[in-house]
């Protein structure tokens, strides 16, 4: 079939799909005129119930805590599977990765790329550490501070070399952090079992509202998901480089 | 005006499964699919917003203030999440599925084989 007639059920199936679409907003409330209840349940017994100030990260940590355990796990589970399909496969070789312009021996970072990287690599490290640790106060948590975390080591390649960001992961610190901050958020949700609580039951004190130590174990989870998402984002970005760096077709002899 | 964010989200999400029907390289291909999860953040957000609402944290501000859901941020939190997990190990099936056909046009590769 031809391009065009090809795109011709798509766009009978995408007609009917849209206006089916349209029908339905009918049943929707109008924009702003927000009608649900669940929300304002959580508005008003945040507060005296968990002593938490930051209502989404009461619903991601405590309310639906243990849906942010699978949340957890649904990216544990892309990042293996992305390490496991960015090995070294056996038809392929690793090299030590080589410049490609051969008039200059070895790479020198322009100063002013050297210098920004050096400036922006600790502001984000703690603006990152920052995010996380008050993720039950102000906006952020483990999450939002984890990617942050991740970009800063990102500036140590961008600025640097290569070899700068892959000295981190060769001895395999990085993979135990990331198994590490997932089995951490199960480990403190069993911690209530024993003492014949649920899942996940808030156990620590849950403090003065607002203080950097309140809201019992929702700080803990938060340091747990942002190592987690640190580490894998770390993983990631060292898995799909090494791809195009280091390994290589094997040349027939 | 009232259901313009969601006349949007029909935007956001048809263009993207065109993007999906019609790509020529895998690498388009995760974009639009990207393009088509974007609409439900939009979705998800214009439905628990609330005419003059402020962000649900509850520091700081007038106790009569009305706040829009945090129920559905936090949704949308975790859509974002899976959304740059799913992208990444899809990416890492088009850079494999390169290596062994040598093309990225998802109509060009040979039928898959269990």
């Amino acid at each position: 079939m031809s391009g065009k007639r090809r795109h011709l059920p798509f766009f009978l199936g995408a007609l009917l799909f849209g206006a089916s679409l349209l029908r339905a907003l009918d049943a929707l409330p109008p924009f702003g005129d927000y009608r649900g209840t669940y929300g304002p349940a959580i508005l008003v017994t945040m507060e005296p119930l968990r002593h938490v100030q930051q209502a989404v990260a009461s619903v991601t940590f405590d309310y639906r805590g243990f849906d942010t355990l699978g949340e957890e796990f649904i990216l544990f589970a892309a990042v293996a599977g992305c390490l496991l399909l960015l090995r070294r496969q056996e038809s392929e070789v690793a090299q030590e990765p080589v410049d490609q312009t051969s008039d200059r021996q070895w790479i020198q970072p322009a100063p002013a790329v050297l210098g920004l990287g050096v400036l922006m690599f600790p502001f984000t490290l703690l603006l990152g550490i920052y995010i996380v640790l008050h993720g039950h106060l102000t906006p952020g948590g483990g999450f939002q501070g984890g990617v942050l975390l991740a970009t800063a080591f990102y500036y140590v390649y961008l600025s640097g070399e290569y070899d700068d960001l892959l000295g981190m992961s060769r001895d395999h610190t990085v993979s135990h952090l990331e198994a590490g901050g997932a089995a951490g958020y199960v480990i403190i949700g069993l911690l209530a079992l024993p003492a014949g609580y649920r899942y996940l039951h808030n156990l620590l004190p849950l403090g003065d509202k607002g203080e950097l130590l309140s809201a019992g174990t929702l700080p803990l989870l938060n340091i747990t998901v942002g190592t987690e998402v640190t580490s894998a984002f770390l993983l990631l970005i060292v898995a799909f480089l090494r791809q195009v760096l280091v390994i290589r077709k094997e040349k027939k002899p | 005006m009232s259901v313009f964010p969601y006349l949007i989200v029909i935007e956001l999400l048809l263009v993207g499964l065109y993007g999906i029907a019609t790509s020529r390289n895998t690498i388009h291909l995760v974009s639009c699919l990207f393009v088509a999860q974007s609409s439900t953040y939009l979705l998800l957000l214009s439905i628990g917003y609330l005419q003059g609402g402020t962000a649900p944290i509850t520091d700081e501000i007038p106790g009569h203030a009305r706040m829009v859901d945090p129920v559905v941020q936090a949704l949308t939190l975790t859509d974002i999440v899976v959304g740059a997990a799913v992208s990444a190990l899809l990416l890492a099936f088009a850079l494999q599925r390169h290596k062994l056909t040598g093309t990225l046009d998802p109509r060009k590769e040979p039928p898959q084989r269990g």
